[in-house]
């Protein structure tokens, strides 16, 4: 498990983390999500130990990772630029890889990039954006660490490797010790990958709950019910998080059990009804209007 | 999962990692040893003498200024590739998250940049003493295992490594605190030039400032001017050429370079991975340097203007202004690379100025009352007095004496030893009234340096002499002070016509006539008659060691002989016959006497004739070159009577 306690961090005179507290469990995908300059990358760099914190305490399996070797040698990060050498093949970034991670699984990287189409003699540099940045996760993933620390990684993926990556890392999670931590703007692509989601904003988790969680307890709706006071009384008896209606149409967000929400709006006679899926952006919009903020400024 | 990542592992990667950079040496040092060392041996193989030859190799191998360049230009840019990582985000990201601890990381990469150079080097430099060993050149022959060729090229690597290690841990310190490729390039530069330059500006300004100031401090000698990588550098390179190893100065830098590697690690620690892309990585020493600038860049625009417009305070204050807001914007503006932020720090701004307003204030007002000191008469022990006017500065010179095979001693000249004559005494009165009678002391009040005509004319009249004064508490305090050559007639006259005076002065005159090995008599119309050449004493019985020597041996000799009386006649005036020990005694306890007994109103008259007195002493053959001048009627009375053509050209 990592543990992120109270942990703040300045740069000069802004504010770039402010009492984050954090816990993430493993076998799980961690999204942590916010807009740019929320203080995603710098979170990430402060839990692989990057950085040190100004205040607070990033834990990595109940060690602190500032300066620990054997933190560290648990945690891979992958930032949203990565770093070759100079003239690097693919082969040479593995063969230090092995170096470092004693993990490293070598047989396995070469089928990787024998199913992406990458040439382990080919130099780095010849690569586009899109490749260096696969090159760069199927590094991470084959490192052999416990977790691993991404940052915006499926920006700049196609999205038949993104599928690809995020079939990897469900892989990954079955076989072994295994928790990615994604750091992402873009809610929709974390979507279908993430189970446990923080977002961040302005240096502080804004909040930090389980996707499906989320995804039980709010659920939208959209019904006709022609008679007005039905109507009135059904909105009543919900937890009405949002209402829209467009003529007779209503379109309501609605936090409660399914079971419970379909017997409120059957009893009311509707002439139509139907529970719509929410997407995450949706839930976030939810809750965080719970919490007083306008999400649609926060997301992108 | 623990990690305990190899070292050597490390290492390896490290040094794969710049291997181009490591090919470049490979090539470089293979141009010049293998390759250059086979031209060269083509060129000294004639040679005859082992001792020259070594000397030569070992002048190519490694005492040399070029190779001493190339060594201070590698570790410079070894120190900015090795540590470039510490300027970018993306490369700290990279090896600061890995399970390296950062020190490991570090000392790895040092190691690696130490061997990125040695490696070649010394690969390429056994090239060259294993082509040497191929054409036959003994090299193991010499005295001692020093003066061999393997020995001489040992202590050459070991020089060059402890001059890189200074250089490449100065570049690393520099790019520890820095957080871009130029900033690292100018903290450098400060290292380099920071301290020698300081001293400087304070030697001008007392120069310029206080008239009693004595200008003979060298400033060469200075420990300050040699606080910098390159004197050491200059300072090693010499002592190598001249045949010494300075095993200290050796040491001594590497201890520094163990120091400045230990602050290093020190700073790492300290140093956020985010200060990568900031020009200063320590945000207190960025304000510390910028303070330590522009103070000494405001006293010398001020200093430079107040010189300019002849002493005006206007234009001083306006050098000062200046001073303090263009250097200070323009570090500013390298720190944050902001116009509009070069002069947001007041606070600074003001410290920066009232500093060096201050120091100025100093040597503009004298508040330290420097001009006007004089030490009560019983405070001071003993006073020292110098004047290179009223006496000849004598020329001593170191000679080598080599003895041929024919018994024939021909004395080399070396080179020449800075003899500065002091005089110290305890009779303090007459002193005191010779600086008393100065024209600093004859003035009502004020600093002399701006009243005074430093003209040409001035100086016709005018003298300087140097006073030590040696304190009661043993101090010593130096001043100097302009005194008319009328009061030198008044009050030095008598000093300067004393037995002590004179003999501290000359050290010819403590020389026992018995020691004198040749004399030689010039013309003083040539340029340094005696410099350069040698001097070629025949024996009067002939050695026993000719029959050892070889016929080719003995025809060198005779040409070195032939080639050293060539030089010698070319200005060099001879007597009919060469002069006997005896004769030679006589002509110097003459001499002695007639400069024992000079006066003082013949000081300051010249000569036709100067003569070089050769004498050992000890172990060392001097030479000392003193003008005949016309007083000195019994010397060149006896010159005469020897047969040396004076009249001749």
């Amino acid at each position: 498990m990592i543990g992120i306690c109270n942990v703040s961090k300045r740069f000069e005179s802004i504010r770039a983390l402010d009492c984050v507290t954090a816990d993430i469990q493993e076998g799980s995908v961690y999204g942590i999500v916010g807009t740019n300059g929320a203080g995603k990358s710098t979170l990430l760099r402060v839990m692989c130990g990057i950085l040190k914190a100004d205040e607070g305490t990033v834990n990595i399996d109940g060690m602190s990772v500032f300066e620990n070797v054997q933190a560290k040698a648990r945690i891979c990060f992958i930032p949203d630029t990565p770093y070759y050498f100079i003239n690097a093949r693919v082969q040479d970034m593995m063969e230090y890889y092995e170096v470092i991670y004693p993990g490293f699984q070598e047989e396995r990287f070469k089928q990787f990039c024998k199913k992406f189409d990458l040439d382990l003699k080919r130099k780095l540099s010849t690569f586009s954006k899109g490749m260096k940045k696969q090159v760069s996760v199927l590094l991470g993933v084959c490192s052999g660490t416990k977790y691993l620390m991404c940052d915006e990684t499926f920006d700049g993926l196609d999205p038949v490797v993104r599928q690809a990556v995020k079939s990897i890392f469900i892989d990954e999670m079955m076989k072994r010790e295994f928790t990615p931590i994604i750091a992402s703007h873009n809610l929709r692509e974390m979507e279908d990958i993430c189970d446990h989601v923080g977002l961040l904003h302005k240096g502080g988790i804004l909040f930090s709950k389980d996707l499906e969680d989320m995804k039980t307890d709010i659920h939208k709706v959209q019904y006709v019910i022609m008679d007005p006071v039905l109507e009135r009384r059904l909105n009543g008896e919900l937890d009405i998080i949002k209402k829209e209606e467009r003529g007779t149409l209503s379109c309501i967000t609605v936090r409660g059990s399914k079971e419970e929400i379909i017997m409120a709006v059957e009893s009311k006679k509707p002439l139509f009804y139907e529970i719509l899926p929410l997407s995450l952006e949706e839930i976030f919009i939810s809750e965080t209007e719970v919490i007083g903020y306008d999400i649609k400024n926060l997301i992108d | 999962m623990t990690s305990k990542i190899s070292s050597t592992k490390l290492l390896k990667e490290a040094i794969k990692r710049n291997s181009a950079f490591g090919v470049l040496l490979l090539v470089i040092y293979f141009c010049y040893y293998p390759i250059g060392g086979m031209l060269l041996l083509r060129s000294v193989e004639n040679f005859r003498d082992t001792e020259q030859m070594t000397r030569e190799l070992k002048m190519f191998g490694v005492d040399n200024p070029f190779l001493f360049v190339l060594t201070f230009g590698i570790a410079l840019l070894l120190g900015i590739v090795m540590f470039a990582y510490l300027h970018s985000r993306e490369k700290l990201d990279f090896y600061h998250s890995i399970p390296v601890r950062r020190e490991k990381y570090f000392l790895i990469q040092c190691a690696a940049g130490v061997l990125l150079w040695l490696v070649p080097f010394v690969g390429n430099l056994l090239l060259f003493l294993l082509a040497c060993a191929g054409r036959g050149v003994d090299v193991t022959a010499g005295a001692t295992m020093g003066t061999t060729l393997c020995g001489g090229l040992l202590k050459g690597i070991l020089a060059h490594a402890a001059c890189f290690l200074l250089v490449y841990f100065m570049t690393t310190l520099a790019m520890m605190l820095t957080g871009k490729i130029f900033a690292a390039i100018a903290v450098m530069a400060v290292f380099c030039g920071y301290v020698p330059a300081i001293r400087l500006l304070i030697e001008v300004m007392m120069e310029y400032f206080f008239a009693t100031y004595p200008t003979t401090v060298n400033l060469s000698e200075s420990v300050t001017a040699q606080c910098t990588p390159v004197y050491t550098y200059i300072r090693v390179c010499g002592d190598l050429m001249e045949g010494k190893f300075p095993m200290d100065l050796l040491l001594a830098l590497v201890l520094i370079s163990m120091l400045v590697i230990g602050l290093c690690l020190w700073l790492y620690r300290k140093r956020g991975s985010e200060k990568a892309g900031k020009s200063m990585a320590f945000t207190g020493f960025a304000r510390v340097l910028k303070f330590m600038l522009v103070v000494p860049a405001s006293l010398t625009s001020a200093l430079t203007l107040y010189a300019l417009s002849e002493n005006s305070l206007l234009w001083g204050i306006v050098g000062w202004i200046l001073g303090i807001l263009l250097v200070g914007s323009i570090i500013e503006f390298v720190y944050c690379m902001d116009i509009r932020e070069v002069l947001q720090d007041k606070k600074q701004i003001a410290l920066s100025a009232a500093v060096s307003l201050a120091i100025l204030s100093v040597f503009v007002f004298d508040l330290t009352g420097y001009d006007s000191w004089l030490p009560a008469k019983t405070e001071v022990t003993s006073m020292e007095l110098q004047n290179e006017f009223y006496h000849e500065t004598v020329q001593r010179r170191v000679y080598s004496d080599h003895v041929t095979g024919t018994g024939t001693h021909i004395y080399e000249s070396l080179y020449t030893e800075s003899y500065e004559g002091v005089y110290e005494t305890s009779d303090i009165d007459a002193v005191y009234d010779l600086i008393e009678h100065s024209e600093h002391f004859q003035k009502d009040a004020g600093s002399g340096a701006d009243e005074q005509e430093q003209s040409w004319e001035y100086w016709q009249n005018y003298t300087n002499i140097g006073v030590t004064y040696h304190m009661n508490d043993g101090t010593q305090k130096k001043r100097s002070y302009e005194v008319s050559k009328e009061n030198m007639k008044k009050y030095f006259a008598m000093i300067w016509e004393s037995e002590k005076y004179r003999k501290a002065m000359y050290p010819i005159l403590d020389v026992n006539p018995k020691d004198i090995l040749t004399i030689q008599v010039a013309r003083t119309d040539y340029y340094n008659p005696f410099f350069g050449g040698a001097v070629v004493e025949t024996a009067e019985t002939q050695q026993g060691t000719e029959g050892v020597q070889s016929a080719e041996e003995k025809a060198e000799e005779e040409a070195m002989v032939e080639e050293a009386i060539e030089m010698e006649e070319s200005v060099v005036l001879e007597p009919k016959e060469p002069l006997t020990e005896s004769e030679m005694e006589e002509m110097v306890r003459t001499f002695q006497t007639e400069l024992q007994n000079e006066k003082f109103d013949s000081a300051y008259s010249g000569g036709d004739y100067a003569i070089n007195i050769i004498y050992r002493s000890g172990n060392t053959v001097y030479g000392e070159e003193y003008t005949l001048k016309d007083s000195f009627k019994e010397t060149l009375g006896l010159l005469q009577k020897y047969g040396y053509q004076m009249d001749a050209e």
